[in-house]
């Protein structure tokens, strides 16, 4: 007799997930179709594509894309493959051209992926070729408070619509200054990327951090405010303040960013990936890429005003450095944390995740991830909590 | 120059290149006392990268001696990984300043051995030092940090490189 417990806990079915869907490889696939392949997504900032040619390489799940800006200074997003022969056009993860050339046969585009002109064209003549049947695919591509979004699917609502209201948390601090990316880092974490995604999302593991059992867990109002959920699975909680000078910081009070309060700190969840984590004087944002169910590519930018003098930058840096960054208190803990969990449960070692607090949707409410759930299941067309219901057992 | 001179410089060469091995032996050895103890009282550290994404360097970390004191004082309270670094370290150059200074490029790999004993490289990078004093009391007043290695299997957290 197996002694893996694989009877559900006795909650509600929507206060617990089947752990298989941070293992499984269909669900893995599925999601990549049902839910990357259909949402928007947040790619970059508009910073890292500021002038006429620039260009940045992303990835979206599993699909290479270029970010380009033409020399009338509107975005494109296309493929990053040649239409001719697959080829990948640009290897670099940014430039500046005034058109784009694949290396390997030499065929040009514009910027907007139009096939401007191939070599040697006197082969093709009399097979009925014609230039505008081989531009480079193009995806949708939109920006809000200088974040692109690029979506796959041509029926998915606006970007505006399909943020909604949840955009009124981080209007004023990104979207009423000239921002800039000043810090990129990414890792390949092995782990599911709703794991990490959990992590940012949840605020129960703070007692986990050293750092923040003596920052934000001595702020007075950090109990004190509520989840706000809005429709397709975004979330937010408001700022709190943070008792920085605590745990050895910066008190957060001068430079801060537009519309927020002195040592602030407050979380926007952006369904399915995507999180701005504002603490007054910078923002962090993060993106993922899933490789596969085990293995997740991470993207963090550190935020601030473009153009400040560089005492105030410095101050920035050490803000974002002092917490996160590959060599700050916490994203190393939350990276162990969350690699550990994923190999307990790609052993099948515990089945269920148990996301049944219920503290009136204050800070370590689980409400915002049940919701965040909810909405994974009605995109996959399954509960999370029985992805396979109706098939045998696994 | 005199003779006496040239070996006079030539054993503050000397005391550099064991300063910058012995560093990197009290980091393997999780000696960061004794680590810290090659820095001077104004001694300043910062590990940077170049991000070819953004086209800038980055300071991940910007620290004063009484900084890194911090740091390290806090560390037995964070959640690190279990494995041990082995630096192994290669003398470029050192140039002799006026004034009781110098600076010396190094390069490092480091490679990382965890639990179960499997061993693979986690960084490589170069130490740009400026250093401070003079026979028998060298020290690092600045030690830059700048790695080629951007993506890590695990971060390098608050324990330094």
């Amino acid at each position: 007799m197996s002694l893996i417990v694989k009877t559900p806990p006795r909650v509600a079915s929507t206060h617990y997930l089947d752990n298989r869907i941070f293992t499984d490889q269909s669900l893995f696939e599925e999601e990549r179709h049902k839910i990357f392949e259909k949402v928007w997504n947040f790619v970059c900032h508009e910073s890292e594509v500021p002038g006429p040619g620039d260009y940045r390489t992303v990835q979206l799940a599993g699909h290479p894309l270029i970010i380009t800006r033409d020399r009338d200074l509107q975005l494109h997003a296309i493929y990053n493959s040649c239409p001719h022969r697959g080829q990948r056009i640009v290897r670099k993860e940014c430039g500046t051209a005034r058109s784009l050339q694949c290396f390997y046969h030499l065929w040009n585009f514009g910027l907007d992926g139009t096939l401007r002109q191939v070599t040697r064209p006197q082969g093709y003549q009399g097979v009925g070729f014609d230039l505008k049947d081989y531009c480079i695919p193009r995806v949708r591509v939109d920006t809000i408070c200088g974040l692109v979004f690029v979506c796959l699917d041509t029926e998915t609502e606006p970007l505006a619509d399909f943020l909604g209201d949840v955009v009124g948390h981080f209007r004023e601090t990104l979207g009423s200054a000239p921002m800039e990316v000043f810090i990129f880092h990414q890792a390949v974490f092995k782990t599911n990327w709703k794991l990490w995604n959990d992590n940012n999302s949840e605020l129960y593991h703070e007692y986990m951090h050293y750092l923040n059992r003596n920052t934000n867990l001595k702020g007075e109002s950090f109990f004190n405010r509520t989840w706000r959920m809005y429709r397709n699975g975004h979330n937010a909680v408001a700022e709190a303040e943070v008792a920085y000078e605590a745990g050895g910081l910066d008190n957060r009070d001068a430079n801060r960013l537009p519309g927020t309060r002195p040592n602030g700190f407050s979380l926007t969840n952006i369904f399915p990936d995507t999180v701005v984590n504002c603490r007054s004087t910078i923002i962090r944002m993060d993106r993922m890429v899933p490789l596969s169910p085990g293995r997740t590519l991470i993207e963090w930018r550190g935020i601030g005003i473009k153009g400040e003098p560089d005492e105030v930058r410095a101050m920035r840096e050490r803000h974002f450095t002092d917490i996160w960054g590959p060599c700050g208190r916490n994203i190393t803990e939350d990276q162990i944390a969350t690699e550990t969990q994923w190999i307990a449960m790609s052993a099948g070692a515990a089945r269920h995740t148990v996301l049944a607090r219920e503290e009136n949707l204050r800070p370590m409410d689980d409400g915002n991830l049940r919701a965040y759930y909810a909405e994974w299941g009605r995109r996959m067309g399954r509960p999370a909590h029985a992805p396979f219901a109706g098939e045998l057992p696994r | 120059m005199t003779l006496h001179a040239d070996a006079g410089e030539g054993a503050a060469r000397e005391e550099i290149r064991e300063l910058i091995r012995r560093a990197c032996w009290q980091l393997d050895q999780g000696d960061f006392a004794a680590w810290l103890s090659n820095f001077d009282d104004e001694g300043r550290y910062e590990i940077v990268a170049y991000s070819p994404e953004i086209r800038r360097e980055m300071r991940w970390l910007n620290t004063s001696r009484e900084g890194l004191k911090q740091l390290l004082k806090e560390m037995p309270n964070h959640v690190t990984e279990d494995a041990r670094r082995a630096h192994m370290v290669m003398e470029i150059g050192i140039e002799m300043k006026e004034g009781g200074e110098a600076s010396a490029l190094s390069r490092f790999v480091v490679f990382k051995t965890n639990q179960r004993g499997e061993t693979a490289v986690y960084a490589v990078g170069r130490y740009e030092d400026l250093l401070s004093g003079g026979v028998g009391s060298w020290r690092f007043r600045a030690r830059r940090v700048l790695l080629e290695t951007r993506m890590f299997d695990v971060f390098p957290h608050i324990i330094p490189l």
